[in-house]
């Protein structure tokens, strides 16, 4: 005896995204953040900023008309001073030996934080930034030691600068609708650009039987790049850490804004070594470390790098006549830009060589055009 | 009218040796004689002696002539073609005769349930039936097991036997057979075999099981004898009225924390489009819950969904759900009866801290070839069962398949090119070989393959085999040896862009042997014991390239092998007649094996970059390192009264194979990982305690549970790691600390016009990591509640029965949202944009809250009608209400927005109207 079942149904479904906003506690709104490093030898610069919401496009709130202070378990006090942009910067100091260091701070909203005293990590010097030539492009490196072995864990921070030169040499430039001549100190074809890590560099030599580290990867300047173009220099700083502030730098490098794959990183909580004193529960972000900073600024020039090659793609120069309907097809709204007369009938210029703006002017390809002083 | 027939049988050993004769040879002419004058004529001139049931028989009457033939010849000539059946018994010269029913003439030596007709029949031991006063009522019949005999001793009986169900002759599981007075008891195991220990003299022996109706029968114990039951399903009866019945084996039985389902029990809770489904049911019991709605898996009294072990006929199960988890991977229609142990684990069970999940597949009918097939929009189904040889062999093959894109183009947008496949089909093969020996072949398949939107296909499945060889050496022992392969294999696919397609691969394989005894000493001691052995192996990711367009370096995170071992004895002591003891102990071992690169620390740092020591390689099969440990289970149980028991429980396991979930992404991604020297086993102990009481004749059964646990190296993972192809995952993960505690109330009524239960179960879950040498700690030390940790919970599921023909079934679930750590805010620190979380698990998803309802009209009752039909129709999530799904955040054009994502997010209708025939 068989059975059959005829089975028939009749099926509505729906569902639905909604928007989920956090059900935010107060105290998670608006949370400072300190990033920098007590320098036990020179000055100190702390970045004070602001958590802002997820929803937020911001990019950077930062804690204006804050008071800061580096306070010596010895009693001395070191004031900072607001540069702008919630950077804070204090004069040149130097610690005292085997004195514990920590930073006050006193936000315009009437709070207090402080930080926990902090030993004076020793931090060597760097022994050398060296670069090596790969398949990939150029390998950039730190390498130090401490003979006494007492450094460590060490983080570094870099600034680069690279020069740039715009395709066409500019003599001309588009004011209110006309065309005149630049001044030799508007020059537009050689810019600097600069650039700070954006990695959290760290490194330690804790498995090794001495201090040492050799070769720490920093960078890559990728292949044929702009960087190298004709001139590149890198300045390296380094800190030197104790273990628990390494590993919060450890953990502020997994916690990046990449989030819903499965190859991201579970969830960082923060906790550091900076405290509110007017309400203990606030989370504060940031890790005050101190102790001497080391810096090295190395040059490398394209023709230290065999076979390097940047070229920048300007083809498109054109000849535009001096027309009002030249002007009107090919400069209007900032399409192209004259650099150069092309043909003249006495002091009288016919039509004039133009490029896109970019291929005259280094400034629009985020240059600066002031030579930085140690260039 | 319904007719029960059982036969008892009885062995006496001394018997079988004394008693044989020569056969006896008869000569007979009659001419449409009565068979009673017939049976007179027969006896006079034969040694034989006639048993039968006068009602059976009165109508026949008999024509035949023959010389010297022999009473097997002549009983199967005057039978033949007739539903008469019949039995000779040649050592005691006894014959008997039934009406539609085949006897079995088991016999302790030699059960052959062929066809007795034949009379190839072996010589059966003793039978004795004696009517007394009416045959068609079973409480009415004393029933002679063994015989009388001079030196009648006083000390207990052992009776043996099986409970099956009388249609289909399957085992019934879970069965219990009761003495009412003495109040001894015996279960049946899972395959319908108990063991009862009596005194001799008259009995009322109460004989129970889940979906059966319950029959109680007057027995007389002269000597050790073996006494099969055969119970009818209970079946919807229009006039009968069905006595309420003495429901008391969740007050009789030792075990605490021990909930059992049928299939019938389940099939009656609605569900999201109208399937029965095992996980769904499970999630009504008390202590029960799930971390979403479309979650693999369950939680139980605290413990991670990993901490269950899944067993189907004894094959574990890794992922027992379908579709994102909407659907059980289990199908219903082959599926007898559940048992889930969450407190009380027996001995035999192991490697697993939190629960049992025992799912007992059904045995294929031995008589009949019966089957059903469906089509329906999400799933269509095929299910076929019977016998392969008459009596002996049968099969039940059931499987499953869906194709369910329709569906998921009614998902919200981001969910439209999402596609989704499952199947899964399965096979039970039950041999009988002889009275003492059974096989069993079990085998599971299942797969999934979906995507969650257009780039990322996700694929699973399980492939299972076993085979089973029941074995019963002797009235006191009988044993199970089982041998089986486990699989599980999970791919992550991606072609979202050709240049990083991938593929990623994880697999869990499963080798396992183990033999388990039962041994009947007497009416005080029952002993379990047995030995059992695992060899895992498992691939812990293999990262590849999905064509020869993607660049994506092949990566592979070494495979890890290892043997669990355990070793148990336990044993049921019934103390007293209101004491009764179940004390286990197990002996378990994990050896991690070779090949492997093992990575050590520093000893006493913590196991990260900084305190790793060289690797070190170790061949293939050398064994890395070992665990071993006792583990404790003992549970007690003082009867109060007949229908008022006490329990209390002390339990300690320890697991050698653990799972992190990846918490972060839409979708969960398991990684399994085995102990190895750097990941302890974890190990967990359970204190619980509880008070059972019946009411109003058993028919509302009341519990009240409590329970501590304590959980030690259980895994969870350091803040920002990665897990996913991880090579060194130690290093990312934390033995932490964790206390459950909780309590459950459960009221059930079993009887009546409105049935069902209800449940509240109030239940923390706290985990801590405060240990400085680990290196980290998870906020800060303190104790945070673990994913699952869902304090409230209350359910309620109910069936009312307005009429024959009309029911209404509901289910209504409410429980506190699941713990979560939030991404919370954003800043800008060392050149980049970063993000904020809360501590781990410090907020919470909305609660959760849903009610089911559907109504089941059945056609007409009449037996004999061309089609049966019925109708139901339901709404799942009746108040509407948007239960989170997921909650998750993406980075979109430079803002983190946050989702809630709910599958069901609105009221489901559902219709189903179904014919049989």
């Amino acid at each position: 005896m068989s059975k059959y079942y005829y089975y028939i149904a009749l099926f509505f479904i729906y569902s639905c995204k909604n928007e989920y906003t956090v059900p935010f506690k107060s105290s998670d709104k608006s949370l400072l953040v300190v990033e920098g490093a007590l320098n036990a030898n020179g000055i100190t610069n702390v970045k004070l900023t602001k958590t802002f919401k997820l929803a937020d496009t911001a990019m950077l709130v930062p804690e204006l008309n804050a008071q800061l202070l580096i306070e010596g378990k010895n009693g001395s006090i070191v004031p900072m001073y607001e540069v702008g942009d919630g950077i804070y910067k204090s004069d040149a100091e130097t610690f005292t030996n085997g004195v514990q260091y920590r930073l006050n701070i006193s936000t315009a909203n009437g709070k207090n934080y402080v930080s926990d005293y902090t030993s004076v990590r020793d931090n060597p010097d760097i022994d050398s930034v060296e670069w090596e030539q790969n398949s990939d492009g150029l390998q950039l490196s730190v390498s130090t030691h401490n003979s006494a072995n007492n450094t460590r864990f060490y983080r570094w921070e870099y600034e680069e600068t690279w020069e740039i030169h715009s395709a066409y040499y500019s003599f001309y430039k588009l004011q209110g609708g006309y065309v005149v001549a630049r001044d030799a100190g508007d020059s537009v074809f050689t810019c600097w650009k600069y650039n700070k890590s954006s990695d959290i560099l760290l490194g330690t030599s804790a498995q090794l039987a001495a201090d040492i580290i050799s070769e720490k990867p920093l960078l890559l300047i990728g292949n044929n790049t702009e960087r190298l173009g004709y001139r590149y220099s890198v300045l390296v700083r380094q800190y030197g850490l104790d273990e628990k502030s390494y590993k919060f730098y450890e953990l502020i490098k997994k916690n990046t804004e990449s989030i819903g794959s499965i190859f991201d990183a579970q969830p960082t909580e923060l906790i550091g070594n900076i405290h509110s004193l007017t309400n203990p529960e606030e989370i504060v972000v940031g890790y005050i470390t101190a102790c001497p900073i080391k810096e090295k600024r190395i040059f490398i020039s394209k023709n230290e790098v065999p076979g390097w090659a940047f070229l920048m793609q300007c083809s498109q120069d054109i000849v535009v006549p001096n027309t009002p309907d030249g002007f009107a097809t090919y400069f209007s709204g900032n399409k192209y830009w004259p650099y150069d007369w092309n043909e003249k009938f006495g002091i009288t210029v016919i039509s004039w060589k133009a490029a896109l703006p970019e291929c005259t002017d280094c400034t629009l390809r985020g240059g600066n055009n002031q030579k930085p002083t140690y260039w | 009218m319904q007719r029960f027939f059982i036969l008892i049988y009885l062995v006496s050993m001394s018997l079988v040796a004394a008693a044989q004769g020569g056969k006896t040879l008869i000569t007979v002419n009659f001419e449409n004689t009565s068979f009673v004058e017939v049976v007179e004529k027969v006896e006079t001139m034969s040694p034989y002696y006639f048993y039968y049931d006068l009602s059976d028989i009165k109508d026949i009457k008999i024509s035949i002539k023959a010389a010297n033939i022999s009473i097997n010849e002549l009983l199967a000539r005057v039978f033949k073609g007739s539903d008469i059946f019949f039995a000779v018994d040649e050592q005691m010269k006894y014959v008997f005769v039934s009406k539609q029913v085949k006897l079995q003439t088991n016999l302790f030596a030699n059960e052959n349930e062929e066809n007795t007709q034949s009379g190839k029949n072996s010589v059966p031991d003793i039978v004795a039936v004696k009517d007394l006063k009416n045959a068609t009522s079973p409480d009415d019949t004393l029933y002679e097991i063994g015989i009388k005999s001079n030196d009648r001793r006083s000390k207990n009986i052992i009776i043996t036997g099986y409970i099956r169900n009388f249609k289909t002759g399957e085992p019934i599981v879970g069965g219990v057979v009761f003495e009412n007075k003495l109040k001894l008891s015996s279960t049946t195991d899972q395959y319908g075999f108990y063991t009862l220990s009596l005194p001799p003299g008259i009995h009322h022996l109460n004989v129970q099981g889940s979906g059966m109706k319950d029959l109680i029968y007057q027995v007389n114990i002269l000597s050790e004898g073996k006494l099969n039951f055969d119970l009818s399903e209970k079946i919807v009866s229009l006039k009968e009225v069905i006595v309420s019945t003495q429901k008391v084996i969740n007050i009789q039985r030792v075990q605490m924390g021990v909930e059992g389902l049928t299939i019938q029990t389940i099939k009656k809770i609605p569900t999201v489009f109208g399937e029965a489904d095992i996980l769904k049911a499970v999630l009504t019991l008390p202590g029960v819950k799930t971390v979403g709605e479309a979650s693999t898996g369950f939680n139980v009294r605290g413990g991670s969904a990993d901490q269950n072990l899944i067993l189907f006929n004894d094959a574990t199960i890794f992922n027992p759900s379908h579709f994102f988890g909407l659907f059980s991977a289990f199908n219903p229609e082959i599926i007898k009866d559940i048992k889930l142990y969450k407190s009380s684990i027996p001995a035999k069970y192991g490697g697993r801290l939190s629960s049992v999940l025992d799912i007992t597949g059904k045995e294929g009918n031995k008589k009949n070839f019966t089957g059903s097939a469906g089509i329906g929009p999400v799933t269509s189904r095929f299910n076929l069962e019977g016998p392969i040889a008459k009596e002996k062999t049968s099969f039940i093959f059931g499987g499953r398949a869906t194709y369910a894109d329709w569906l998921l183009k009614l998902l919200p947008q981001n969910y439209k090119k999402s596609k989704a496949f499952f199947y899964d089909a399965n096979l039970i093969i039950s041999h009988k070989i002889d009275a003492k020996n059974d096989l069993y072949i079990t085998s599971y398949i299942s797969q999934d393959r979906f995507n969650l939107n257009s780039d990322t296909a996700y694929e699973y499945g399980n492939q299972n085999i076993n085979l089973k060889w029941k074995h019963v050496w002797n009235n006191k022992l009988s044993s199970v040896f089982t041998i089986g392969d486990d699989r599980y294999t999970y791919t992550i696919s991606s072609d979202q862009n050709p240049v990083n397609a991938y593929k990623l691969n994880f697999n869990i394989n499963q080798f396992y042997g183990k033999a388990d005894f039962n041994y009947f000493i007497n009416s005080k001691h029952a002993l379990s014991f047995g030995l059992n052995s695992i060899l895992y192996k498992l691939h812990p990711g293999n990262y590849n390239p999905l064509d020869k367009l993607s660049l994506v370096k092949p990566e592979t995170v070494e495979a890890e092998q290892g043997i669990e071992s355990g070793i148990y004895i336990a044993d049921q002591f019934k103390i007293s007649q209101k004491i009764s003891l179940e004390a286990g102990l197990r002996y378990s071992m994990f050896n991690f094996m070779g090949p492997k690169n093992v990575t050590t620390y520093k000893s006493g740092l913590p196991r990260d970059e900084v305190n790793k020591l060289p690797t070190t390689f170790y061949d293939k099969g050398k064994f890395i390192n070992t665990y071993a440990g006792p583990e404790y289970r003992a549970s007690l149980r003082y009867a109060v009264t007949n229908s008022f028991s006490l329990k209390g429980g002390y339990n300690s396991s320890r697991q050698y194979i653990h799972v992190l979930s990846n918490t972060t992404a839409i979708a969960p991604t398991d990684i399994w990982k085995l102990s190895d020297p750097n990941i302890t086993p974890q190990q967990g102990q359970q204190l619980s305690f509880g008070v059972y009481k019946n009411l109003k004749s058993n028919t509302i059964e009341t519990s009240i549970e409590v329970y501590y646990k304590k959980i030690k190296d259980y895994l969870d993972y350091k803040p920002g790691a990665k897990l996913v192809l991880n090579h060194n995952i130690e290093t990312d993960v934390i033995n932490t600390r964790g206390k459950a505690y909780g309590i459950e109330f459960s009221l059930k009524k079993t009887e009546g016009k409105v049935t069902g239960w209800v449940s509240y179960t109030y239940s923390r879950i706290l985990l801590q990591l405060n240990d400085p040498a680990s290196g980290t700690t998870i906020n800060n030390g303190a104790y945070y509640p673990a994913n699952y940790d869902k304090p409230h919970d209350i359910t309620l599921v109910g069936n009312f029965k307005i009429n024959q023909r009309v029911g209404v079934s509901w289910n209504v679930t409410y429980s506190t949202g699941r713990p979560i750590t939030l991404p919370v805010a954003r800043f800008y620190y060392a050149g980049s944009q970063r993000v904020l979380y809360s501590n781990r698990n410090e907020y919470r998803v909305p609660d959760y809250f849903r009610t089911d309802v559907s109504m089941n009209i059945e056609g007409n009752y009449k037996i004999k009608q061309k089609t049966h039909n019925s109708w139901t129709f339901g709404f799942y999530n009746l108040t509407a209400r948007k239960n989170a799904y997921s909650v998750y955040f993406v980075s979109e054009s430079g803002v983190i927005n946050g989702y809630k994502l709910s599958i069901f997010g609105s009221i489901i209708p559902f219709v189903n109207y179904n014919i049989r025939f």
